[in-house]
């Protein structure tokens, strides 16, 4: 590997093609790290930095515009770059919420020290010192002299203004708060035109990790390695620094929460008078064993995904999943769960997620499985929705609806995977009939024609399937680059999966990031 | 372009600098100037809900005064029956060349564009109604158009695009407008109060701002193509942002309300959330707005596409085709989407309707209450229009319920139930807005949305039962 602070001029980088310029079209070549485009933080990013950089408990992004947009291509996740666009409501807000951060900040005489360091003399020296310390943790790099100049110039000038050297300060902190370089995540590249890949600086690689392990800016320790951060072992050792650290439940909770839908479980609709058992503790702890069920595939093999009897429960579950022992209130515990509830597939928050208000779609947990999990999305219409009651089975229902209507094209290739969770409800209880004169029949079929009976039998399908690697790799892939995939990916993700070789969510992450992709960029054609 | 009598009246409001709630004052200069004035002050405001309704909404006969009588869903808007028109087997079948299962999604990513919502690479979404009168008329206030909505949840989007279920206003193809659901966000738009007002603010705002599109630009040229518009969108940003702030001083100083208490947002609501209060309030703003005359158009989503929330603050009323009475004991109401799907005649789902149609009611009076000059009231010189993006739960784009409040000032029908069962294919939603287009704002359009096949002629004709000739 390179020596830290080599450029790709001199080194061809791994994997690329021996001149380092993949000819235009081949964009598959595995050398071609492909493109993020510039990449405005999200409201969870802007906020975490936000309270990073300044010692503020505020959330003022959880009251921003959406970052949803409508060129967000669906089920994009929420930092994918194509996605953040910026507007002007969108920017009065970030400038609002900067002017207001620093009122608060100078009203605090402990938060405005670690900004304010130093008095001022007839130089601008404290003032190019401030900017200097502080541009460097703002905007995740050090300043260039001509932009410390021109800032110390504008703070300057405010100061003649006003003859006050904190409004002065006030102001120059406002405006780098402001600026593009703190509202976005720049990456520059030397030759804009050229696609030869190069390596990230040091700062944008500790960018990159940063912001895809704890959703927030640099500490100060990845900012130091400035571009010794690319060495493979310095890398690697940071990621798995990071990972340890409890600020990467940031990357579980985004990551976990929007793959594995936490964070549509957190605010699904359930229908109380279908369910008397549901409650808002039992959401919560679904919600929470869903991200904890996450963390431990860190380390555990890929293969357990979907037939681990590993669980997280704390009371609450235990009482839900039927423990003879449920654990005292509380904590979570990992246990080994009674039959039928295995890996991913037997969680209450998945079973759950996946359902309607009132009772269970097998078309909305077969589609929601083949995109999610198979990366095999189908249109989804939103439910024509045959008349269906909590007792009786939908699949009588719904073969009738979908028979008539000219639907079977699309509905056989997901609802059989649907029909083989139907031994669980609307919110994951097992069940053996709908009704005492309706049994369950938990028989379905895979799009490639694969049968099978329940839910066991369905994970075992879906484990042979190579769609399931695949796809979590995908998943994983997009979300640590921050940006959608194109079909020019695929190779990449091929390439990644291979490498991978199922091995855990931490030696995926590994083999992400010390990879071409996460570690280079190159410009494109003008 | 502001009209002098325009600059007299906000100066004057600056200057008293305490809360005047009125758009008209009458003893401001002379009589004739200014009626004339506010009766080209027509307003746009257009209120939707999702997922259709059930079978209590159509009125049974046609006509006009006690030839036809109002639907049970319909039952609130008794008191308001005189300024409403029910316009029955009108479809937004155009983007679609007739009827095909377009989705939740799509039939109301199209509603106010009559545009096919989801073709490749979404390039074929259009301008919405009201941000064309937006474009028009916008200018005159100082907000030209705003977007407020209920929906506190992540609302499920048929895996198309967000802004399709999300967003009713489309500037542009690419421009979704969306909404704003926080009381307080809404406050503070339309009141610029977010950051404490001092006397050197605004240059020093604009001082920072200065540099800070400065740097942005001297970044562009080390950039490739695509980072380059990037930087682009933050430009036109910083400077739209700047040139508001410049703008500020022209705000009139019409603050009758105080900032809500209420802060609500996507996924973030208090416990005890309270939607019908949550209605109330933002209905509350809007009044206030077009009050104040900070705006003219406003549309207002009462739900997103396909919302499954659950209205558990409604008690169910039981509906039957001769009217509805409230159920003797408390039934909760659930999930709307759940509803919508459980057969056309169910009652929770027509509480619901019924609900959404006691807030327009809210919104109306709200607006008729307010004296817009001349012997007129704002409700009078508006168009409220009101209506949902399918017909119920067979997700048909036609026989939309529709109707609309107040006549435009003396443009539209107003006090009929008009149903155009009769022509071959029904009336096309696309002329309803064509004709709002040309014949209430008096904006010269030659044609609105985007008609396929048999349809392509759709969006180009004028509704004459509809006009006040």
């Amino acid at each position: 590997m390179d020596a830290p602070g080599s450029d790709a001029d001199s080194a061809a980088p791994d994997g690329a093609s021996p001149d380092g310029a993949p000819d235009e079209g081949v964009a598959s070549d595995a050398g071609d790290p492909g493109r993020v485009l510039l990449h405005r933080l999200n409201r969870v990013e802007y906020d975490n930095t936000a309270k990073d950089l300044l010692g503020l408990a505020t959330t003022p992004a959880t009251q921003f515009i959406d970052d949803i947009s409508a060129e967000t291509p669906s089920g994009a996740f929420d930092n994918a770059a194509e996605g953040l666009h910026m507007s002007p409501e969108r920017y009065q807000q970030y400038f609002d919420a900067a002017k207001s951060m620093v009122e608060s900040v100078w009203s605090d005489n402990a938060l405005k020290a670690r900004i304010v360091t130093c008095a001022p003399d007839t130089t601008d020296k404290c003032a190019r010192d401030i900017i200097t310390a502080f541009g460097l943790r703002a905007w995740r790099r050090p300043l260039t002299d001509a932009e410390v100049t021109s800032l110390a110039t504008f703070a300057g000038s405010a100061q003649k203004d006003t003859g006050d050297f904190q409004v002065a300060m006030k102001r120059v902190v406002t405006l780098m708060l402001s600026s593009l370089p703190f509202l976005y995540k720049v990456e520059m590249d030397p030759q804009p035109g050229s696609l030869a890949p190069h390596r990230l600086s040091g700062y944008e690689l500790a960018t990159r990790l940063s912001y895809l392990l704890w959703s927030t800016m640099p500490d100060s320790r990845l900012l130091a390695f400035g571009d010794e951060l690319q060495q493979d072992d310095v890398l690697a050792g940071e990621l798995d620094r990071m990972l340890d650290d409890a600020r990467s439940d940031a990357f579980v909770h985004a990551f976990a929460g929007q793959w594995l839908g936490g964070r549509a479980l957190a605010i699904h609709a359930v229908d109380p008078a279908a369910y008397p058992a549901w409650s808002e503790g039992l959401r919560a702890a679904m919600t929470q064993e869903l991200y904890l069920f996450f963390t431990g595939l860190l380390d555990r093999p890929f293969d357990g995904f979907l037939t681990t009897d590993a669980h997280y429960v704390n009371d609450v579950l235990g009482a839900y999943y039927g423990l003879a022992n449920p654990p005292a209130p509380g904590k979570f515990y990992s246990v080994d769960l009674p039959g039928g509830h295995r890996g991913f597939l037997g969680l209450g928050g998945f079973l759950t997620v996946t359902s309607p208000p009132a009772r269970t779609s097998p078309s909305t947990r077969g589609n929601w499985v083949m995109t999610h999990l198979l990366c095999t999305p189908h249109a989804d219409h939103g439910g024509m929705n045959p008349a269906l009651g909590p007792g009786s089975s939908p699949r009588v229902a719904l073969n009738l609806t979908v028979a008539a209507a000219d639907c079977t094209s699309c509905h056989k290739l997901f609802d059989g995977v649907g029909f083989g969770l139907e031994s669980y409800d609307g919110i994951g209880q097992f069940r053996s009939s709908y009704s005492p004169a309706a049994l369950v029949d938990a028989t379905g079929s895979l799009d490639d024609g694969t049968t099978f009976n329940g839910a066991t039998e369905l994970a075992a399908a879906l484990g042979r399937d190579p769609r399931l690697a695949t796809c979590a790799v995908r998943n994983t892939f997009s979300y640590a680059l921050g940006r959608v995939l194109a079909a020019d990916d695929d190779a990449r993700v091929a390439s990644v999966r291979d490498a991978w070789a199922k091995g855990t969510f931490r030696s995926l992450l590994h083999t992400i990031v010390l990879g071409d992709a996460f570690r280079m960029r190159r410009g494109e054609k003008p | 372009v502001k009209k002098p009598s325009e600059t007299t009246r906000r100066n004057f409001l600056r200057t008293a600098g305490v809360a005047l709630a009125l758009p008209w004052l009458e003893s401001l200069g002379p009589r004739s100037a200014h009626g004339a004035a506010a009766l080209g002050r027509r307003r746009f405001i257009s209120m939707n809900f999702p997922n259709g309704v059930s079978n209590f909404w159509k009125p049974q006969t046609t006509g006009a005064g006690s030839a036809w009588q109002l639907s049970p869903i319909l039952e609130p808007l008794a008191p308001l029956k005189e300024q409403v028109t029910v316009l029955s087997s009108v479809g937004n079948y155009s983007p679609w060349n007739g009827h095909v299962e377009p989705s939740h999604a799509n039939l109301y990513g199209g509603f106010l564009t009559c545009i096919k919502a989801s073709a490749p690479n979404n390039e074929s979404r259009g301008i919405s109604v009201d941000q064309v009168i937006a474009n028009a008329i916008g200018s005159a206030t100082p907000i030209p158009s705003l977007q407020v909505g209920l929906s506190t949840l992540d609302s499920y989007t048929d895996g198309l695009p967000a802004a399709h279920s999300r967003s009713v206003s489309w500037a542009a193809p690419d421009k979704p407008l969306y909404k704003l659901v926080d009381p307080q966000k809404v406050f503070d738009t339309l009141f610029n109060v977010t950051t404490p007002a001092r006397p050197d603010t605004s240059a020093a705002d604009k001082s920072i701002l200065d540099q800070v599109y400065g740097q942005a630009q001297a970044l562009q040229p080390a950039l490739s193509k695509s980072d380059r518009d990037r930087v682009d969108e933050f430009l036109t940003s910083v400077r739209a942002v700047e040139t508001n702030i410049a703008n500020l001083a022209m705000v009139p100083a019409c603050m009758s309300g105080t900032r809500p208490a209420e802060s609500y947002g996507v996924s973030q609501v208090p416990p005890g959330y309270d939607r019908n209060k949550h209605a109330d309030i933002m209905i509350d703003l809007v009044t206030l707005a077009l009050q104040c005359d900070l705006t003219r158009v406003v549309t207002f989503m009462l739900d997103d596409a396909r919302s499954d929330f659950i209205y558990s603050f409604l008690s169910q009323r039981n509906f039957t085709l001769a009217g509805s009475t409230p159920s003797p004991t408390p039934m909760p109401i659930s999930g709307l989407h759940g509803l919508s799907s459980s057969g056309d005649s169910n009652s929770g789902w027509a509480t619901i309707n019924y609900w959404f149609v006691q807030k327009l009611v809210r919104l109306c009076q709200k607006l008729q209450a307010i004296n817009d000059g001349a012997g007129s009231t704002v409700l009078d010189q508006s168009v409220v229009w009101f209506g949902s993006e399918m017909h119920g739960g067979n997700h048909d784009g036609f026989d939309l319920p529709l109707l609309y409040v107040g006549s435009g000032g003396n443009r539209l029908v107003v006090g009929q139930h008009i149903d155009f069962a009769s022509r071959p294919r029904g009336q096309d939603l696309a002329n309803v807005y064509f004709t709002f287009l040309n014949k209430v704002f008096d904006i010269g359009v030659e044609s609105f949305g985007v008609g396929v096949g048999t349809y392509a002629d759709a969006g180009r004709r004028i509704i004459p039962e509809i006009v006040v000739t």
